[in-house]
C-alpha cells in the first residue's frame, strides 16, 4: 500500500494526474470539497515535484486552500489538516505559514499526531515566528546549502535543516529558488514517505526520533489569568431538579442526605432499575430535569451508547472518568485556571485529609466533617478531586496528570486566596486525591507531589492521614516526622478497614483493595496503638463524631 | 556457601546475599579465594565490616503460604472484587500454528473441539457482574481457538451487556490471529465497541510464516498484514490505542529483522513472548533448528526490547528496595487468583487462567453456576506451597519467575534455567545502575504491567 501524502498548498496542476495517483480537493465556501481547481500559481506543484524526487509511488492528496484572491488563511490550513486526517494521510506537507498563533490550529495538529500523521512544515526565512512550523507538535524545516554536512541535520527537538541546492527552477512564467524552506519541507516529506514505504502503520514519531533525534512535544502550558468563579457544574444544576446515577452502584446508598444539595431529588437504584426519592421509604420519582452520572473511581467506565436515548428529553451530565469523551471537563476546575505568578497569605484554618494510598475513606472523613460543620452552623469550604463532591457543593478539581513546580503551588494558593476574598466561610477541608507518600513505586512521584504542593501553598492546621494495616510502623513514624518537620503540629490518623492486595502493588492499573475481617483489623489497630503516639481514629470514631470533636477542640484551642 | 551467589560483572565481582537481600562488591583477591573455597582472615574481615553472616553456615528459606487472606476476607473478595472473565468461545481455529498449546487437541482425531453456547456465555457474564461491585472496571475477554469463528456469539454477549448492565459496560479484550478481519462487519464492530485486541503477528513475513500456517499448510502473513493495514486505515487512533501485537519468539524465527519490524510499529502494546515447548512443537523445532543461523542481536538497539529489560530491572530494583532481611519468602510472581483472571471453558468451568493446562483438575476453581469454590482455591494454594518448597535452598528464590501455571513444571531443568535468568538479571542490574542516577530515577518512577 502506497504512503499517502497530503499537500496543503496553492493546488497541484492536473498535468501530474497521469503520472501520480492524485486526489484533488479545494476550499469552497469554508469547506474542503472534492474536485479540481486550477491553481493560480505553481507553488503547490513545485512542492509535489520535490516530493516525487524520491522515486517512490505515493498517493497524493492535493488540498488547495488558496481562496479566489490566491490568499492563504488560517481557517484554510485548519480545514485542510482536518480533511487530511479524514482521508487517512500518513504525512501532511504544509510548505507555508502564518504569523498568527491559534489554539484551533494547534488542536488540529494535535489531532493529526493522535492519528499517527506527521506534519512537515516550512520554517520562516526571515526568522520570524511562523505557524504551524513553530508549533511543538509539527516538524519545522529549515534549509542549508552546505555540501559538507549531512543532508538532514537536527537543529532542535522539533526542527530539521535540509540540504537544498542553489538552483532556480522555471515553471510556466515564474521562477522559484529551490533553496527555500518550502521546497525543503516538501523534499523532507518525500524522504520520510520513502522510509515508511509499504507500512503505513509504522510509528512516524518513533522514526523521527530514532533517525533524526526529534522529540515532538504535544503538551502545552496553559496560562490564564486568575478569575474566581463558582464551579460551572453548579450553574448547570441551578434551578433544576436533579437525579443522580452513582457508579459504582453501591455508592447510591452512601449519599449523605443531610448535606446534599436541595435540588438533588432522586437517585438511581441499580437493582430496581429506576429513580427513587430520598424519602423513607423511597418512592418512585420521575420529576427531574437533569441526570447527573457520577463515576467516583479513577478508572474510565463505559456506559452503553443507548443510555442517552433511553433517558431522552433530559439533560445528561457526566462527571468523573468515562470512556468516549462524554465528560464535560469544563464543568469542574483545573488548577491551570488559577495560575498566576504570585503567592499570597491565607487566613482561614486548613484541615487537610490525605492517605497513604487509595480507598482509605478520605472522602468519608471529609463528608463527616462537612456534615458536622453544617449541623453546628459553621460554614466550611471543601476542595475535592472526587466528583462525588458535586452532590454537596464542594469545589471539584480535575486530578492533575502532571504536577509541575512551582506553577501548581501558585495555582492552588491563588485559588484559595480568591475564594477567601469572595466567599464567607470559617474553615477549609481539603481532600487531596491520590496518596500522601509512596506505598509502592507506582505512585511515588505524582501523588506525593500534589500533597507537597498543598503544604507549600497553604499552612495546614490539622493533617488527617488515612492509613491501613499495609503500612509498617517504622515507615509511618518516618512519614509523621517528615510532616512535623514541614511545620504541621497536629497529625491525626484514621485507620481504615480496607487493605491492599499485595500482588497488585506494582501494577499500572492500580492497587486492588479488600476489606479486613474484624479479627485482623483489631489486631492491627492494637499493634498500631502500642507503637504510635498520635491519635488514632477508627471508622466507628468517625461515625460517633469523635474525630470531629477532636478537630474542633484543636481549632478552638489555638 | 548457603543462599548466596558470586555475580561476575564487567565492573568486578559482587556477592548477593539472598537472606539480607543485599549485593556487596567483593575485592578481586577475596573473590578469587572464595571461588576456590579458601576462607582466610580476609573473608572474616569482609563479613564483619559489612555486617554479613558467615555464608558457610547452613541456612534455608521458609516458604510462606500463598494464601494471604483469611477465609472470611476471601469470601468477601470473591463476592465483590472479581474483575475479569476470559470466555473460551471456541476451541476451533483456522490456523494450525506449530507452537499452539491446542496442537495436541488438533492432532487428536478422537477429540471433539468445543464451542461455547450463548447460555454459558451469558451466565458467565452474570457471574462477573454479580461479584464485582468493588471493581473499578470489569473485563470480558474473548479467547479461542480463533474467537471470531464465533462472531455471532461475541455480538450477542456485547448486546447482552448493553441491555442488562448499561452502567457497567465491560472493557472488551480479544486475542485473534487477524485472518477474519477481511470482514468489514467485524472491523466496524470492534471499533464501535472499543475492543482491545491482541493480534498475533510474529514480525516480518519470514519470521511469521515459519510457524503460522493454515489448515492446508499455507502461510498467513500476507493476509494478516493486509488486514492490519485495513484496520489502521479505517481508524488509526483505534489501531494505535487498541490493537496490540502479540509476537512469539522461537529459536528459529528470532532475528534482527523481526525485532526491527516490531520496534517501529505504531503501537503502545507489543507483547513479545517465548513459545512454550509443547510436545509437537519441540519435535518441529528440533527438525528446523540445524538449518537456521541466528543473528547477533544487540537488544538495546530496540525500544520495545528496552522496555522489557527495564521491566525486568525494575523487579530487581524493587526487590532490593522494598524487601529487607528475612528468611520468610514467597517465591514467584502470582496474581490474586479468581480476581484478575477467570478462564471460562466452553462448558462453563472456571479455570484459574487461560495459560494453565486445563486438563489438570487442580486448576478448575469453580463453575459459572455455583461460583468460585473456596475449598478448591485453598487446595491450589496448598499444592503451590508444597511445590515451591523446592525454592527453600535456592539463592535465586526471591526473584524466581513462576506462577500457578508453572507449579507442575518445576523440574530440575526449570530450576536451572530460572537461576540462570536471575543471575543474568542481577548482572545486568548491577552493571546498569552503577553510577547511573538517571536509570535509577527512571526505574523508581516506572510501573510494570
Amino acid at each position: 500500500m502506497n504512503i499517502k501524502i497530503a499537500v496543503i498548498d496553492t493546488g497541484i496542476s492536473k498535468i501530474f494526474d497521469k503520472k501520480v495517483n492524485i486526489e484533488h480537493f479545494y476550499l469552497y465556501n469554508n469547506e474542503i470539497v472534492s474536485g479540481y481547481k486550477e491553481p493560480i500559481e505553481q507553488h503547490g506543484t513545485l512542492c509535489l515535484k520535490e516530493i516525487l524526487k524520491q522515486k517512490v509511488a505515493f498517493d497524493i492528496l492535493d488540498i488547495n486552500i488558496a481562496n479566489s484572491y490566491n490568499e492563504l488563511q488560517l481557517n484554510g490550513i485548519i480545514l485542510g489538516i482536518k480533511k487530511a486526517i479524514n482521508e487517512r494521510a500518513d504525512i501532511i506537507n504544509i510548505s507555508l505559514g502564518i504569523n498568527e498563533h491559534s489554539e484551533k490550529l494547534y488542536q488540529a495538529c494535535q489531532e493529526a499526531v493522535e492519528h499517527n500523521i506527521a506534519i512537515i512544515s516550512a520554517a520562516s526565512h526571515s526568522g520570524e515566528v511562523s505557524y504551524p512550523a513553530d508549533l511543538k507538535n509539527v516538524v519545522s524545516i529549515q534549509v542549508h546549502s552546505e555540501h559538507n554536512i549531512e543532508k538532514v541535520k537536527k537543529i532542535d527537538d522539533s526542527t530539521l535543516s535540509v540540504y537544498m541546492s542553489n538552483n532556480i527552477v522555471q515553471f510556466g512564467n515564474s521562477a522559484t529558488a529551490l533553496n527555500c524552506t518550502s521546497m525543503a519541507a516538501a523534499n523532507f516529506s518525500g524522504i520520510l514517505g520513502k522510509k515508511l514505504d509499504g507500512i503505513p502503520f509504522y510509528d512516524k514519531f518513533s522514526i523521527l526520533k530514532k533517525d533524526y533525534g526529534l522529540k515532538l512535544d504535544s503538551s502545552k502550558n496553559l496560562v490564564e489569568k486568575l478569575d474566581y468563579k463558582k464551579c460551572k457544574i453548579y450553574n448547570e444544576l441551578e434551578n433544576k431538579k436533579v437525579a443522580v446515577i452513582m457508579l459504582p452502584s453501591q455508592k447510591s446508598q452512601e449519599i449523605d442526605k443531610y448535606i446534599k444539595l436541595n435540588n438533588i431529588v432522586a437517585f438511581y437504584d441499580h437493582d430496581l432499575k429506576d429513580f427513587y426519592s430520598f424519602e423513607q421509604p423511597a418512592q418512585l420519582e420521575h420529576d427531574f430535569d437533569v441526570i447527573l452520572i457520577i463515576n467516583t473511581k479513577e478508572c474510565k467506565v463505559k456506559i452503553s451508547d443507548e443510555i442517552s436515548a433511553h433517558f431522552k428529553n433530559r439533560k445528561m451530565i457526566y462527571l468523573g472518568e468515562f470512556e468516549g469523551n462524554i465528560t464535560d471537563e469544563t464543568l469542574i476546575y483545573k488548577h491551570e485556571d488559577f495560575y498566576t505568578e504570585n503567592l499570597a497569605t491565607l487566613s482561614k484554618p486548613v484541615i487537610l485529609i490525605s492517605g497513604i494510598g487509595t480507598n482509605l475513606n478520605k472522602f468519608d472523613v471529609q463528608t463527616n466533617l462537612m456534615r458536622n460543620f453544617a449541623q453546628n452552623h459553621l460554614e466550611a469550604k471543601a476542595i475535592s478531586y472526587n466528583p462525588e463532591g458535586s452532590l454537596y457543593g464542594y469545589d471539584i478539581f480535575k486530578y492533575p496528570t502532571k504536577v509541575t513546580f512551582p506553577d501548581i503551588v501558585c495555582s492552588i494558593n491563588n485559588y484559595m486566596c480568591a475564594a477567601e476574598e469572595k466567599e464567607n466561610f470559617n474553615v477549609w477541608t481539603i481532600n487531596v486525591g491520590g496518596g500522601c507518600f509512596f506505598i509502592n513505586n507506582q505512585n511515588k512521584n505524582t501523588f506525593g507531589k500534589l500533597i507537597t504542593s498543598y503544604l507549600d501553598a497553604c499552612n495546614v492546621d490539622i493533617f488527617i492521614l488515612c492509613i491501613n494495616n499495609f503500612i509498617d510502623v517504622k515507615t509511618l513514624k518516618f512519614y509523621i516526622l517528615k510532616l512535623k518537620n514541614m511545620g504541621i503540629e497536629e497529625i491525626l490518623l484514621l485507620f481504615s478497614k480496607n487493605s491492599f492486595h499485595l500482588y497488585s502493588m506494582e501494577k499500572k492499573n492500580g492497587i486492588n483493595v479488600y476489606e479486613l475481617d474484624n479479627a485482623s483489623y483489631e489486631k492491627s489497630l492494637n499493634f498500631l496503638r502500642e507503637n504510635v503516639s498520635e491519635h488514632i481514629f477508627t471508622l466507628d470514631d468517625l461515625e460517633n463524631n469523635n474525630l470531629y470533636n477532636h478537630v474542633i477542640k484543636t481549632l478552638t484551642s489555638r | 556457601m548457603f543462599l548466596s551467589k558470586i555475580i561476575e560483572t564487567n565492573i568486578g565481582d559482587y556477592i548477593y546475599d539472598a537472606v539480607n537481600n543485599k549485593i556487596i562488591h567483593l575485592p578481586e583477591d577475596l573473590s578469587g579465594e572464595i571461588k576456590r573455597e579458601v576462607f582466610s582472615e580476609k573473608y572474616f574481615e569482609f563479613i564483619n565490616e559489612n555486617e554479613l553472616r558467615d555464608f558457610r553456615d547452613p541456612i534455608k528459606f521458609n516458604i510462606r503460604s500463598y494464601k494471604l487472606y483469611s477465609d472470611n476476607e476471601f469470601k468477601k473478595i470473591l463476592k465483590r472484587s472479581i474483575n475479569s472473565i476470559t470466555l473460551c468461545v471456541t476451541e476451533n481455529c483456522n490456523l494450525r500454528c506449530e507452537y499452539c498449546c491446542y496442537m495436541e487437541k488438533y492432532l487428536d482425531s478422537n477429540y471433539k473441539l468445543k464451542n461455547m453456547t450463548k447460555e454459558v456465555a451469558f451466565k458467565a457474564i452474570d457471574f462477573l457482574m454479580e461479584n464485582s461491585s468493588d471493581s473499578n472496571v470489569v473485563y470480558v475477554s474473548f479467547y479461542g481457538g480463533e474467537p471470531f469463528l464465533q462472531f455471532n456469539l461475541i455480538k450477542s454477549c456485547v448486546e447482552y451487556c448493553k441491555e442488562k448492565y448499561p452502567f457497567k459496560i465491560p472493557s472488551y479484550n480479544l486475542t485473534t490471529n487477524g485472518l477474519l478481519f477481511e470482514s468489514d462487519d467485524i472491523i466496524d464492530f470492534v471499533i464501535k465497541n472499543k475492543f482491545h485486541m491482541l493480534v498475533s503477528l510474529d514480525g516480518t513475513k519470514k519470521s511469521h510464516d515459519e510457524h503460522r500456517k493454515d489448515l492446508f499448510n499455507k502461510p498467513s502473513f500476507d493476509k494478516v498484514f493486509k488486514n492490519l493495514i485495513k484496520i489502521y486505515k479505517k481508524d488509526p487512533k483505534f489501531f494505535k490505542s487498541s490493537v496490540g501485537i502479540s509476537a512469539v519468539a522461537t529459536s528459529v524465527n528470532r532475528c534482527k529483522s523481526q525485532y526491527a519490524f516490531l520496534d517501529m510499529i505504531c503501537k503502545s502494546n507489543i507483547n513479545f513472548t517465548s513459545a512454550k515447548l509443547m510436545g509437537p512443537f519441540k519435535k518441529t523445532l528440533n527438525e528446523k533448528l540445524p538449518f537456521h543461523t541466528k543473528d547477533q542481536i544487540d537488544d538495546t538497539e530496540f525500544e520495545f526490547i528496552k522496555e522489557y529489560i527495564l521491566n525486568s530491572m525494575k523487579i530487581y530494583h524493587n526487590g532490593f528496595n522494598n524487601e529487607g532481611e528475612t528468611t520468610e519468602i514467597y517465591p514467584g510472581d502470582f496474581c490474586i487468583p479468581s480476581v484478575r483472571r477467570n478462564f471460562i471453558s466452553p462448558e462453563g468451568k472456571i479455570i484459574i487462567c487461560e495459560r494453565v493446562d486445563d486438563r489438570n483438575e487442580i486448576f478448575t476453581i469453580g463453575d459459572i453456576y455455583n461460583g468460585i469454590d473456596l475449598d478448591r482455591l485453598n487446595k491450589l494454594f496448598d499444592i503451590t506451597l508444597e511445590k515451591a518448597q523446592k525454592c527453600k535452598n535456592c539463592w535465586a528464590a526471591r526473584f524466581a519467575d513462576f506462577c500457578f501455571k508453572d507449579i507442575f513444571d518445576l523440574s530440575a531443568e526449570h530450576c536451572k534455567q530460572c537461576s540462570q535468568e536471575v543471575y543474568a538479571g542481577l548482572k545486568r542490574y548491577i552493571e546498569e545502575i552503577k553510577n547511573n542516577k538517571e536509570i535509577i530515577i527512571y526505574l523508581e518512577n516506572m510501573s510494570v504491567e
